[in-house]
């Protein structure tokens, strides 16, 4: 009798364990899952997807997560939740259809460069302007730096600096045209130029060009990453260029070719640094070996503009002529 | 993590409490000899009471394909990253009663694939410039530790037998993939440069979070033939955390930065199935099928979680046990992958030594 009663108490304390784990499996958190078929995937939009145009200069994500776009010629587009909404000077009061580049700024307002001045589209859709009231302002460039000021490149102007009080323009022959501007990790901001790097450390400028070790003196991009380096690309150098606390450091592209011309440099969420290219493709440098993209192997041009990225970290290639290419990261 | 000790505490208590049950005298006659040579026909599925067993395995595979997403077989051999691996095994287990056992296993696993190399030259017209990629991802370390109990019908094994079985994978050792050991090596001549670019990744073995497994089996004999079927069930208590490395070359020298990443592994669901024939009293041979499926699970690339790819393998497996002496037994099986999806499918020989004894019974 003792005996059936221990076998019994054995019965039991296997049910029990089957059914505590059952229990524990149930309790599991549901998420949003993607489908890992997905990843690695290139998809092409253009003009026939709703795009104002197949010609893409620059790719910004917003706070609220909107992907915005330039086209030169063809005005700005915003991306949400799968839909274009397109603005030209005859549907909004932007100032001209030319638009080259944008930033978000401090209040999340979206400054449009255009050829002729800044446009701003604020949070409340409203739109406001400004235009520099001597010359013409052909904006080539917009930053805003971690201290809230705004930073404007133009191509024979110089460029423009507000602190809060309104435009300040700096303007010298040498610097006149500006290509890039960006902020490093110790808040310098670096201005690219024809004719080398301003740097700007908060209190002083100082000049940087081929002697002091960039690859050429035409600055087309320039970019910060994860590991305190900025990258630089140039129209004309034969490798681009980072620089960190060691000093310039260069890397080539290994694109068969004395020179190349970088017009965007862009970290992923892997570390992996992309150049987008005028005619050697997209590049990617997985901090190994920079591999290539190009037509000849399935991608769909040779010139990429612009590369920006969305919420969920998916890249945007921004195209020369055909549109803009959206790559969901490979999982491998 | 107070679940799992609950459910530890009930297997020991349970453990505790068969040491005072006084046999159930459903063999009349324990002579250790007689249960020790029990042909694998007239086995029941657990060891006998006081019967105490210590097992060791190794496993020779060799991964020269595998399945992809739509099932398709890959040839590993013909892209370069062919490799082989070894699995060592070992278990031990006690027969608590005619009726329940318990038992402890851990493995320890090798294994390096190595890609095929990649060369890239690039020759403009003032410069020659050659880079070589090596790539070794190694594999290595203690898995985890297995321990479980398990019961099965309380009467005499005739012709019929089923038992089930439950218990935990706890980590053994940290889990977290240790930082790669790139090296690099550059020649510079003129206006040729020679860059070879060795890397090799890291990573341990092992599930690093517990994992449950429950499992039921059950065992028919008709004279010298029986038939086996075991269902088993794995799953994750909890969500995990590692680290994936990133690099950066600067001249010739590494740096690594490392990022840490969720995953919650997927649920694995294995079924065997296998026919035995007991040729003499001393050799058995059998063939198995052996099929695996997982399903859920996800892991975290990058900020955005992907769910695991769904994987399944079956495999054939033909083998024998040859008792050597009373003590000691032999088992071995070759697995051949059928068919499959997301998954390697290498070629197995899976070799086992079991030596028995009762170290109680005189």
């Amino acid at each position: 009798m003792q005996k059936t009663k221990i076998l019994q108490n054995f019965g039991s304390v296997a049910l029990i364990i089957f059914f505590l784990s059952a229990a524990e499996s149930c309790e599991k958190t549901e998420y949003d899952l993607l489908d890992p078929e997905d990843a690695g995937v290139m998809t092409l939009f253009n003009t026939s997807d709703g795009l104002p145009g197949n010609t893409v200069s620059d790719i910004q994500l917003d706070k609220r997560g909107n992907l915005w776009f330039t086209f030169p010629g063809q005005g700005c587009a915003k991306y949400s939740n799968g839909t274009w909404t397109n603005f030209v000077n005859s549907n909004s009061p932007l100032l001209s259809n030319v638009v080259s580049c944008l930033a978000e700024s401090a209040d999340g307002s979206i400054i449009f460069g255009t050829s002729t001045g800044l446009s701003i589209l604020s949070t409340a859709d409203t739109w406001d302007s400004y235009k520099d009231p001597v010359s013409t302002m052909t904006v080539t460039a917009v930053k805003v730096a971690s201290d809230r000021s705004v930073w404007v490149g133009t191509s024979d102007q110089g460029f423009y600096v507000n602190k809060g009080t309104g435009f300040v323009k700096t303007l010298s022959e040498t610097y006149k045209s500006i290509n890039t501007i960006e902020e490093d990790n110790l808040g310098n901001i670096w201005i690219g130029t024809n004719n080398g790097i301003i740097r700007w450390n908060g209190s002083s400028y100082n000049y940087l060009s081929l002697k002091d070790g960039l690859p050429h003196n035409r600055i087309s991009s320039l970019r910060k990453d994860s590991k305190k380096r900025l990258w630089i690309g140039t129209r004309g150098g034969r490798n681009v260029a980072w620089v960190d606390n060691k000093g310039f450091h260069n890397l080539s592209l290994l694109n068969g070719r004395d020179s190349c011309r970088v017009n965007d440099i862009y970290e992923d969420r892997r570390g992996y640094i992309w150049f987008a290219t005028a005619d050697d493709g997209l590049i990617c440098y997985d901090g190994i070996l920079p591999r290539a993209f190009r037509v000849s192997n399935g991608f769909p041009e040779n010139t990429i503009r612009s590369i920006g990225e969305d919420a969920n970290g998916n890249l945007w290639f921004g195209l020369e002529s055909k549109g803009v290419v959206r790559y969901t990261l490979p999982i491998q | 993590m107070k679940r799992i000790y609950l459910i530890i505490s009930l297997i020991l208590i349970s453990s505790f409490l068969s040491d005072h049950v006084d046999g159930q005298k459903v063999i009349p006659v324990r002579d250790k000899y007689v249960m020790l040579t029990m042909p694998y026909n007239q086995r029941p599925l657990n060891l006998y009471r006081g019967q105490f067993q210590a097992s060791a395995g190794y496993k020779f595979a060799v991964r020269a394909q595998s399945f992809d997403s739509d099932g398709d077989l890959v040839h590993l051999k013909d892209n370069g990253t062919g490799s082989v691996y070894h699995y060592y095994f070992a278990e031990a287990k006690y027969g608590v009663t005619d009726f329940a056992e318990i038992g402890a296993e851990t493995n320890f696993l090798r294994r390096g694939i190595r890609d095929a190399t990649v060369t890239v030259v690039n020759i403009t017209s003032t410069a020659v410039e050659r880079v070589t990629v090596n790539k070794l991802t190694e594999s290595k370390g203690m898995g985890d530790i297995f321990i479980y109990t398990s019961f099965r019908l309380p009467v005499k094994y005739n012709w019929f037998d089923f038992g089930i079985k439950g218990g935990f994978f706890l980590p053994s050792a940290k889990y977290e993939t240790p930082e790669p050991a790139n090296t690099v090596k550059a020649v510079s001549l003129a206006s040729e440069s020679n860059t070879t670019i060795n890397l090799h990744y890291n990573y341990k073995n092992g599930y690093g979070v517990p994992v449950w497994l429950v499992s039921a089996a059950s065992k028919f004999t008709f004279r010298n033939l029986s038939a086996r079927a075991e269902w088993t069930m794995r799953d994750p208590l909890k969500e995990g955390q590692n680290i994936r490395w990133e690099e950066a070359l600067t001249d010739t020298k590494f740096s690594y930065y490392d990022n840490t990443y969720s995953y919650l592994l997927s649920r694995t669901c294995t079924f065997d199935a296998s026919l035995h024939y007991q040729a003499t009293g001393w050799f058995n041979v059998g063939l198995n099928a052996s099929y695996f499926k997982t399903k859920g699970g996800w892991t975290e690339y990058w900020g955005v979680k992907y769910e695991n790819p769904k994987k399944h393998l079956l495999n054939l497996e033909p083998g024998f046990e040859l008792q050597i002496s009373p003590g000691l037994t032999v088992y071995q099986v070759a697995g051949f992958p059928l068919t499959g999806r997301n998954c390697d499918a290498p070629f197995y020989l899976f070799t086992t030594i079991y030596y028995k004894m009762f170290p109680f019974l005189r």
